[in-house]
């Protein structure tokens, strides 16, 4: 674990030695907060929708959006492709730390810091210039505490299979586009679901990436009945038992398909 | 002239080495076309659900958007691969090869490496054909010239904010951010009608940053629309002038900047 948590802290410094970069990255993170509110406030402008969303929703939805995935976002299949294709993969095959934890760990120290030099500012201006909604009951916090955490468990393992399924396909760079793209269509990042056409929501309904931010923000926002977030926890839980089998399953398989071309 | 003989030589290599790894080339067409039309598909889904962005309907803001990336993958063709990798180059010295070339150093950068946009160039085509017909825009010779003209300026302005966003790394060496900055964020707000932002910004994307003129401006003329806000609806016609004075500035700035640049040595 002290290992583990070694990574993180190194990745984050490795970030941290390049920090004035950040705020032209801020200026950019305000940029697209701002074309977000500009958007949902003309097209909210008469209060309310009909499915009952109001403007100060739809900002909470967009920041904690924004919060969620940066902290999920992933590069892991570009890293392991490029370890495939140079041959170090091999080295990570002998060596006494889990590939899978070191890469997680280093993408989350990545991920910590732009959370920090980012995305905190980012919700500081929104906290002066908003008005943002806030949970109603002390158990709409406790339900969203806990599916948060369970969804960005479930998109970091969703990373983490597409990071091996790059032992078979060599290619890293599109691949994370096309997982970006299914994503931002069936998980409610860019529209949240509620304004979907109905067979589109019934799709995003059957796919896991709605519970990643999409669900957690609803309880947030208190859409979801108590038994409707437990199922959403439930459902969470279950599909992260099921991807942990199925990664569990290829690295196996990878294991012996690897082909080590020289280095 | 000569230098268009060596473009069309240089796209003809960089397609052959595209072609020697054809499978990946296509995994990666079909790869930037589904995120392409996902995300067209998205904001149509959004704004038909709401009917009008102020005053904008789906298909007029597809329209706004295909112009946007038509003009964008034409400015990618010529210009964005050089100016992507131009910060690079300074830093790793490979500029120095540019300079002693018996070739003028701008038009032998952007021959050099010439880019495919197929993907962004289809999905724009496709996309600005089923606006014209689902809007039922008026077709004749003066229209299609007048389209043709702004998709090119279009691409004119576009580039032109490429390179002023490459140039400084003669001076700084490192300038990544600074791209990202202006042609992956500040053009974001261009996918809506900068009608629905603040004053601020529409001066800044109008005087500034000029992206409005990309799209926002001569949309309003295909489109018969008048949302200037507060400017003047001659600014429907001004985007070949735009186009030809910025890229000419751009050029010149090239020029100090190649004159500042010291080998950094390595």
């Amino acid at each position: 674990m002290y290992v583990y948590l070694e990574f993180v802290r190194k990745s984050f410094f490795e970030r941290y030695v390049y920090r004035a970069n950040s705020f032209i990255y801020l200026a950019g993170s305000i940029i697209r907060l701002m074309v977000m509110v500009s958007v949902w406030k003309v097209l909210l402008d008469s209060g309310i929708s009909p499915e009952g969303v109001t403007f100060v929703d739809m900002m909470s939805y967009v920041i904690i959006n924004m919060i969620v995935t940066t902290l999920i976002s992933s590069n892991m299949t570009s890293r392991i492709t490029a370890k495939i294709k140079t041959g170090d993969i091999a080295i990570d095959f002998i060596r006494p730390v889990s590939l899978k934890y070191s890469l997680i760990s280093e993408q989350l120290g990545i991920n910590l810091f732009r959370g920090i030099f980012n995305v905190i500012p980012v919700c500081l201006v929104a906290l002066l210039f908003f008005n943002l909604k806030f949970p109603n009951s002390f158990l709409d916090v406790v339900m969203f505490t806990i599916s948060i955490i369970n969804g960005i468990i479930l998109m970091f393992a969703i990373n983490y299979i597409l990071a091996l399924c790059s032992f078979w396909l060599k290619t890293g760079k599109y691949n994370e586009r096309y997982l970006r793209t299914l994503f931002e269509l069936f998980g409610g990042t860019f529209i949240p679901l509620w304004f979907y056409p109905q067979f589109l929501y019934k799709l995003s309904y059957y796919l896991p990436f709605r519970l990643v931010t999409f669900d957690p923000i609803s309880i947030y926002l208190g859409k979801l009945s108590l038994e409707a977030s437990l199922k959403v926890i439930t459902t969470q839980l279950i599909w992260i038992v099921c991807l942990y089998l199925l990664e569990r399953y290829l690295w196996l398989k990878a294991q012996n398909y690897i082909f080590i071309q020289g280095g | 002239m000569y230098y268009f003989l060596l473009y069309l030589n240089f796209i003809k290599i960089n397609l052959q080495s595209i072609f020697e790894y054809r499978k990946a080339f296509w995994y990666g067409q079909v790869c930037m076309i589904t995120s392409y039309v996902t995300d067209i598909a998205l904001i149509w889904v959004l704004i038909s659900r709401f009917k009008t962005i102020n005053g904008w309907g789906p298909y007029e803001i597809m329209f706004l958007y295909a112009l946007n990336l038509c003009a964008y993958s034409i400015a990618g063709v010529l210009l964005r691969k050089p100016t992507i990798a131009l910060p690079s180059m300074i830093q790793s010295g490979e500029f120095d090869d540019i300079l002693i070339r018996p070739l003028n150093p701008f038009f032998y950068t952007i021959t050099r490496e010439a880019a495919m946009y197929f993907s962004q160039l289809t999905v724009s085509a496709v996309t600005l054909t089923i606006c014209i017909m689902k809007l039922q825009l008026t077709i004749n010779p003066a229209s299609v010239g007048m389209l043709i003209l702004v998709i090119i300026s279009g691409a004119l302005i576009q580039g032109a904010i490429d390179l002023f966003a490459a140039i400084p790394a003669f001076w700084l060496i490192k300038s990544d951010s600074i791209k990202d900055l202006l042609i992956g964020d500040i053009r974001s707000f261009t996918r809506y009608p900068i009608s629905i932002y603040n004053r601020s910004v529409q001066v800044f994307l109008t005087l500034i940053v000029p992206y409005a003129f990309i799209s926002f401006y001569p949309a309003q003329f295909f489109l018969k629309k008048n949302d200037f806000i507060m400017f003047h609806p001659v600014f429907q016609y001004l985007t070949p002038a735009i186009g030809i004075i910025l890229i000419v500035l751009a050029y010149k700035f090239w020029n100090a900047g190649v004159r500042h640049y010291n080998s950094t040595g390595s």
